[in-house]
């Protein structure tokens, strides 16, 4: 089972925001979440990409974190536009997922706007531009969701940390030039380690 | 004219993957945007009919209560495909006439294979 589609957010990712006094989680490589109410969001983003989705009316919305798995299981690339690729699936996976629980909890499909984030160049072991395939899929699948894009701040060089306010819609955006150690890459590194092994084929049951 | 699906999710992505998929494997397919689409769409008669659970207007569960109820279509196998795995909803789906459960993310080859069990 992907780690995607079970995910539990633990108490751990729960804190107060002093500075703006809010409950707050804090999203890792493959979680998501949808909340109803003032909470806010927060995650780090390299080469992952966020995408932040709300019902404009009722201010119900969520975020998640992901990055499609790049490799096979040779180490070749993933070809994210096969329309059926694994990749495809497992991105697929996280912005259905996203917008199922908005659904679920009472948003409406055609009020939705996203926001979306992250798909810096991160990774300076590899030459392949990970974080672009990244912004290039959610772009494509927003696209044919018929799903508005409000905010775009992708690409470049330097992680992000991301705040998302779902029931204002407010983002504040923090730009990391500088980090101290490469906790980020390490991290994305350790995710997409996973994906790459995720399961990406079907349970089925007859009945 | 290969066999008629209805084929039903909110998600245009899914209803472009899973239509082109089926297309290629001979099947025509009928798509439909929720539950109560699907249901407009019961005056054909269907091979099999494929289903998303969780979608606006009428869930899947409740479509296939519908389904059953049609003289056209109650006979027709339903496949639910979902990101829902708990056996509780398995169960309900299981209770109102599905026949196959399929739990996402699925490769299309697995749905045409399911098909052609059923169907073959």
């Amino acid at each position: 089972m992907a780690r995607i589609s079970d995910v539990t957010i633990k108490d751990e990712q729960l804190y107060w925001d002093h500075r703006f006094q809010r409950h707050t989680i804090k999203l890792l490589p493959g979680d998501f979440d949808v909340i109803n109410g003032e909470e806010m969001l927060v995650t780090v983003l390299g080469s992952c990409i966020a995408a932040c989705i709300r019902d404009t009316q009722s201010g119900i919305g969520g975020m998640n974190h992901f990055l499609l798995p790049s490799e096979n299981k040779n180490g070749q690339p993933k070809n994210w536009h096969d329309y059926d690729s694994e990749a495809t699936r497992y991105g697929d996976l996280a912005m259905e997922q996203l917008i199922n629980n908005i659904i679920g909890m009472g948003g409406k499909r055609e009020n939705l706007e996203a926001k979306i984030f992250g798909g810096a160049r991160m990774f300076k072991t590899t030459f392949s531009d990970i974080g672009g395939q990244n912004i290039a899929f959610v772009k494509e699948y927003l696209k044919t969701e018929k799903i508005r894009i409000t905010k775009n701040d992708t690409a470049g060089t330097n992680a992000r940390k991301v705040y998302y306010i779902p029931s204002t819609g407010e983002v504040f955006l923090k730009r990391i030039t500088r980090t101290n150690n490469n906790t980020i890459e390490l991290r994305e590194r350790e995710y997409m380690d996973e994906a790459n092994h995720a399961r990406t084929t079907a349970d089925i049951s007859f009945f | 004219m290969g066999k008629k699906i209805l084929f039903v999710d909110d998600s245009a992505s899914m209803r472009q993957v899973v239509g082109i998929a089926l297309k290629n494997a001979g099947y025509d397919v009928t798509t439909a945007v929720d539950g109560q689409d699907g249901v407009s769409k019961l005056g054909d008669r269907f091979a099999a009919i494929v289903s998303d659970l969780n979608m606006p207007n009428m869930n899947g569960i409740e479509m296939i209560k519908a389904i059953k109820q049609d003289a056209n279509n109650k006979f027709a196998p339903i496949i639910m495909l979902t990101t829902e795995s708990s056996d509780e909803m398995k169960k309900q789906g299981q209770a109102a006439g599905a026949k196959v459960w399929i739990v996402k993310p699925f490769k299309p080859d697995q749905l045409i294979g399911v098909l052609k069990k059923l169907l073959g």
